[in-house]
């Protein structure tokens, strides 16, 4: 008995976690098969630019928000061995990155659990926004 | 028939990614939900809730809630994700406390990851916990 729910516990969620990571990723190749991330970011360098960044910031923001934390570090890596990279578009890429990065692998394992997909995703953008227009005023350098 | 092959190159990479994440997350959330179950069988759980039910009711959630959020910082959200399941939680606390999970997690990874970058991390670091708990506490009065 024990044992039994248990293992319809685990098993339920791992063919709900498969589902909805298979879900992500067919939307994630899209995305990076688009060559939204390395042409893509130019166009949004217009739109978040009233949160400080500029078209340099905005490269490494797009593909932390998409792909994830590691992936936006490793294109400012890239960055920075290949051009001088202002340290203030570091600080509020990272700003940005720490509220909200992997949207669509983070929020798709809550939803396996019932999270509210609303819920969980504007108000963590909108948080991410305040927090880095917040920043970009208070922090000069 | 180019069409065909893009299409299963396509389906294949998206098979093999979802096949990678898939094995990291179980062999994180197996342990994790193992263990927890184990101890939910023990009174330890219901200790362990009962201590820290005082600081959880802050954010509406059970004691043993405390515990997905301790392992989603410590380790990374897979962990967390192997105990909500057993926390019996109601819609509004699971769309709490993923949100609070959702703002600060994996800070140990993640913070070195700012620190390699040489930006501001304690400040990143405080400036996380602090905006989960905020939003912890406002999600369980709304």
């Amino acid at each position: 008995m024990i044992f039994l729910t248990y293992f319809k516990g685990i098993l339920n969620l791992g063919i709900k976690t498969f589902v909805i990571l298979f879900l992500v990723f067919v939307l994630l190749e899209i995305v990076q098969r688009s060559g939204l991330l390395t042409k893509g970011y130019r166009a949004i360098a217009k739109f978040v630019g009233f949160l400080g960044f500029n078209v340099q910031g905005s490269a490494p923001l797009l593909a932390g928000i998409i792909l994830g934390i590691i992936y936006g570090a490793g294109v400012i890596d890239d960055l920075i061995k290949r051009e001088s990279v202002d340290k203030k578009q570091v600080f509020l890429v990272s700003v940005f990155l720490s509220m909200c990065h992997a949207i669509f692998e983070d929020t798709g394992l809550f939803l396996v659990l019932g999270a509210n997909f609303f819920w969980i995703t504007a108000p963590r953008l909108f948080i991410a926004i305040a927090v880095t227009y917040t920043c970009s005023k208070i922090f000069k350098n | 028939m180019k069409f065909l092959n893009v299409l299963k190159d396509y389906f294949l990479s998206v098979l093999k990614r979802t096949k990678r994440t898939f094995l990291d997350l179980m062999k994180i959330i197996i342990p994790v939900y193992t263990v927890v179950y184990i101890i939910s069988l023990t009174p330890l759980l219901k200790m362990f809730g009962d201590f820290l039910a005082p600081a959880m009711k802050f954010f509406g959630l059970p004691g043993e809630s405390a515990l997905a959020i301790i392992l989603g910082n410590f380790i990374n959200l897979y962990a967390a994700i192997g105990v909500i399941p057993q926390l019996h939680l109601n819609g509004q606390q699971i769309t709490t406390i993923s949100l609070m999970l959702l703002t600060s997690h994996s800070q140990i990874l993640e913070t070195s990851i700012f620190l390699k970058l040489k930006t501001r991390y304690l400040f990143l670091l405080l400036i996380r916990l602090l905006i989960a708990a905020i939003v912890g506490y406002i999600f369980a009065r709304i």
